[in-house]
């Protein structure tokens, strides 16, 4: 297991090296250059010379493949470069924004995992139903509402009508700021789970071991819980850490209705600076996070199922 | 049955859903006709928290050294740091702050700033001119990489500085501890508006050189208001400086919430988040029909004219000058205000906009006239019209809705329109290297018409210092010339409104609109004011909270 997760780590290295370059060219490629950017969105000018003295001072004036190769070298030692617009070493930008992003991202999971195994269930036990119906129009919903649409819906009803919860921001340590965020994020990925619990629990809910479980009066709930869901679970555990890459690129558009200090906004707000050095950051923290998400989701599969052979 | 019974239940769901949308938020919000502050009739109180709205996004960095002039960042270090004097932009007045006098040499050149005793930064220091010195030349320096830098070259010895041929600009002179002079290279009556900006205040040395490039995520000046915290892309947080000279402000904390989605700041602002904000053209009509929000509301003619600028260094049609002038008599921008920009805007008779000084409301205009435009096409040779590239950004105010709004008008008179649309960071890119044909761009903020004109019309500005449309009519340039040197204000209006009205003649711009500025604010708010340089420039030390009204 342990060999298995250090070579597909090492496997990792072409992946990265290839996103960091594709993204060091998108962002040479695409019109918009650094330095113009540092003037403000409103109007307002900048002297030639000023423009070309700071050009020469962040070494835009390199070529483009030994500009590459600075970035590799300081990747190397840890070094992500410095921020153009903030002038801060993008590493210290990541550590800030990392735990927001990690919050709502979890606390999504889990309100995706909850609601949309517990539906899917219900889902499946009453199916044919007007309830195994409602389960699946409420998928159908999830998964195609725009996440700012049942952001903004749920921001109207708990902050605006009722006043419950704040409609944005961000305190940390604060939790009521973080509900509805990760609710609307949940929401959007809930759809996608209830729907392949319910079609993998009909799939478990079918076989005989099942009819021998019922037969011995082991109480229903058991029988759900333990035999027919933890044998329904692999191809649960795969659809959830797909959906990980959807909830980190759900997290962009979430965090920026709540207006949220995430790695979302982060990423955006380097892009549209063109601050190539934020950017990469952004990328190279988002490629690691889904490397190592589908490597976990891979190995629990393995745990759960020893069927499942790994270095095949 | 079951269907049935699912399908009603859904059916009742949605309809619950599209009543509780479209119920009215305000009704929540009912207040006794919240009043403009400069009405109220109660007297100041201290304390309390501002909580406001920033629309423009995170500020990045708080060094005024660091970031252009602009709104993001100057509507925050201008509370943090204080400049040698300040510009009330309401009044129209240069007043004493840092500074508490000044003298100009009779020939304009030589600025004499005597410093207040007892100014502290706030790491509790007594900020004197050595500081000044310092901070000027930092900004100067190609180190710090400083986009303001070019607007210090007006410095004698700037330039020799920044080349590295001397170790200090001669032209600024450290007398004593309260008394500065600057020397510049030829007179220039808009220095003043320069020294009058974040990035001319003093910071001080021993905290910069500390702190290194976290500087500008906490900074320390001498301002009204103490930098307290901040949560990036989130929020900042400001306290009110005690030891201000000027005495302490009303409001213990100022809050700027890094808002850039509009609905969210409706949200916001509907369930009391937020004390104020500025409005969006789609917000305006939902605040200016509420029969509460109404009362609440700050409008002002900001300094920034929109234009539909064309490319004067690339050939085309719009090369002759009847071309450009038959364009302006083509579209009939009070409709599109009206239409487009739900009459947030004001349409633009010239350049300058209404609330600086020289506006000139008799300067020669171009009113709606399709007949007269066509008769220009015509004589310019164009009868069968030609087609006209317009870059333009999806920006809702001078972006695609009104690029799409002018196309109709201009295909009346036979010019075909082809719109490209990019993303600002694009089109200033692109704008700046003179890679378009016609572009739809909002340029201003500057205080002094000299420099509004000069800026964008001045062939010593062409490309990405201001003049991003190359036009170039030397006697504009001499009539510039001259209202900037000159100390007679009379005389500097009169150039300036001569130089204008040939500006106008020759049409490099469609004159489009200036931005009609809107704040929103609770009823508790007072002391808030049309600040026409960019309506979030708001002087704080003036605002406090009524708490009573809460």
């Amino acid at each position: 297991m342990v060999g298995y997760a250090v070579q597909r780590l090492l496997g990792a290295i072409p992946i990265w090296i290839a996103i960091t370059l594709i993204t060091f060219i998108l962002m040479n490629v695409i019109p918009g250059d650094p330095v113009t950017q540092l003037m403000d969105a409103r109007g307002g000018s900048m002297d030639k010379k000023v423009i070309e003295q700071i050009r020469e001072e962040w070494g835009l004036n390199d070529p483009l493949p030994l500009q590459y190769l600075h970035f590799i070298q300081g990747f190397v030692q840890g070094d992500l470069g410095t921020s153009y617009q903030t002038r801060s070493p993008v590493t210290d930008l990541l550590l800030e924004r990392i735990p927001v992003t990690a919050q709502i991202t979890f606390l999504g999971l889990i309100v995706a995992i909850v609601f949309g195994i517990t539906i899917g269930i219900i889902g499946a036990l009453k199916r044919g139903s007007w309830l195994d119906s409602l389960v699946s129009s409420f998928s159908i919903a999830g998964v195609s509402l725009p996440s700012f649409l049942i952001g903004l819906i749920l921001m109207y009803i708990f902050a605006v009508k009722f006043q419950l919860l704040p409609a944005s921001g961000y305190a940390s340590g604060e939790l009521k700021f973080l509900i509805l965020p990760s609710i609307t994020l949940g929401l959007g990925v809930c759809g996608v789970i209830a729907r392949i619990t319910r079609s993998s629990m009909i799939d478990i809910l079918k076989m005989d071991f099942m009819t021998t479980a019922y037969a011995k009066g082991i109480s229903s709930w058991r029988v759900v819980l333990l035999h027919a869901l933890k044998n329904a679970l692999p191809p649960i555990m795969t659809i959830i850490g797909v959906q990980m890459g959807f909830l980190l690129s759900g997290a962009v558009i979430t965090e920026t209705i709540f207006a949220l200090p995430g790695i979302g906004r982060l990423l955006v707000d380097g892009i549209l600076q063109r601050d190539l050095p934020t950017v990469q950051g952004c990328v190279v923290f988002i490629t690691s996070v889904f490397l190592i998400i589908n490597l976990i989701t891979d190995i629990f599969c393995r745990w759960i199922d020893p069927r499942i052979r790994l270095d095949t | 049955m079951k269907g049935k019974i699912y399908r009603i239940f859904l059916v009742v769901m949605t309809i619950m859903m599209i009543l509780s949308a479209c119920s009215n938020s305000s009704s929540s919000n009912s207040t006794s006709g919240g009043s403009d502050s400069s009405e109220s009739n109660t007297k100041p109180t201290y304390g309390g928290k501002l909580v406001r709205a920033a629309i423009y996004g995170d500020p990045q960095n708080l060094d005024p050294a660091i970031r252009a002039h602009g709104t993001s960042t100057s509507m925050i270090t201008w509370n943090i740091f204080e400049p040698l004097i300040r510009f009330d932009a309401v009044k129209g007045v240069f007043n004493p702050a840092n500074a508490e006098s000044w003298k100009i040499s009779d020939d304009g050149l030589v600025y004499t700033f005597k410093l207040r005793k007892g100014v502290l930064f706030h790491n509790g220091r007594e900020v004197t001119a050595e500081d000044f010195k310092y901070s000027l030349e930092r900004v100067l320096n190609p180190k710090t990489a400083s986009p303001n830098a070019g607007s210090l070259t007006i410095i004698k010895g700037a330039q020799e500085f920044i080349d590295g041929k001397s170790k200090e600009v001669s032209g600024i002179k450290v007398i004593d501890p309260y008394n500065l002079e600057i020397t510049l290279t030829k007179p220039d009556n808009t220095f003043l508006t320069i020294m009058s900006l974040p990035y001319a205040a003093a910071v001080p040395k021993e905290v910069v050189e500390e702190k290194g490039e976290k500087f500008g995520q906490e900074p320390v000046g001498a301002g009204p208001f103490k930098f307290k915290s901040w949560i990036r892309d989130s929020e900042i947080v400001l306290e009110g400086n005690k030891e201000y000279y000027g005495g302490r402000p009303y409001l213990d904390e100022v809050v700027y919430k890094i808002m850039t989605d509009q609905s969210t700041r409706d949200n916001a602002f509907a369930s009391k988040q937020l004390d104020m904000m500025v409005l969006g053209d789609a917000q305006y009509p939902k605040y200016k029909n509420d029969p509460t929000f109404k009362n609440q509301i700050i409008e002002v003619p900001e300094l920034f004219t929109r234009n539909l600028k064309f490319n004067l260094k690339k050939k085309g049609p719009w090369q002759d000058v009847r071309v450009r002038q038959a364009i302006n008599y083509a579209i009939d921008r009070d409709s599109i205000i009206k239409a487009v920009l739900q009459g947030k805007a004001y349409p633009a008779v010239g350049i300058l906009p209404p609330t600086i000084k020289g506006y000139n409301k008799n300067v020669t205009t171009y009113k709606y006239n399709p007949e007269k435009a066509k008769e220009l096409l015509k004589e310019a040779g164009y009868e069968d019209g030609f087609t006209l590239k317009i870059l333009t950004t999806d920006h809702p105010a001078f972006g695609l809705p009104a690029v799409e709004a002018l196309s109709g008008y201009l295909e009346k008179v036979g010019i075909k329109v082809k719109i490209e649309q990019v993303d600002f960071a694009s089109l200033l890119d692109r704008v700046n290297a003179g890679d378009f044909d016609a572009a739809m761009y909002s340029n201003g903020g500057q205080t002094h018409p000299v420099e509004y004109l000069t800026r964008y019309f001045h062939s010593k500005y062409f490309g990405a210092s201001g003049n991003t449309g190359y036009y170039k009519n030397e006697k504009v340039d001499a009539l510039l010339d001259e209202a900037a040197q000159t100390t007679d204000e009379d005389k500097m209006i009169s150039l300036v409104q001569q130089a204008e009205d040939l500006i106008m003649k020759d049409a490099p711009w469609w004159f489009f609109n200036y931005n009609k500025a809107v704040i929103v604010h609770q009823p508790w708010v007072k002391g808030l004011q049309p600040v026409p340089t960019d309506i979030d420039y708001q002087d704080l030390t003036k605002v406090w909270i009524d708490e009573k009204m809460k």
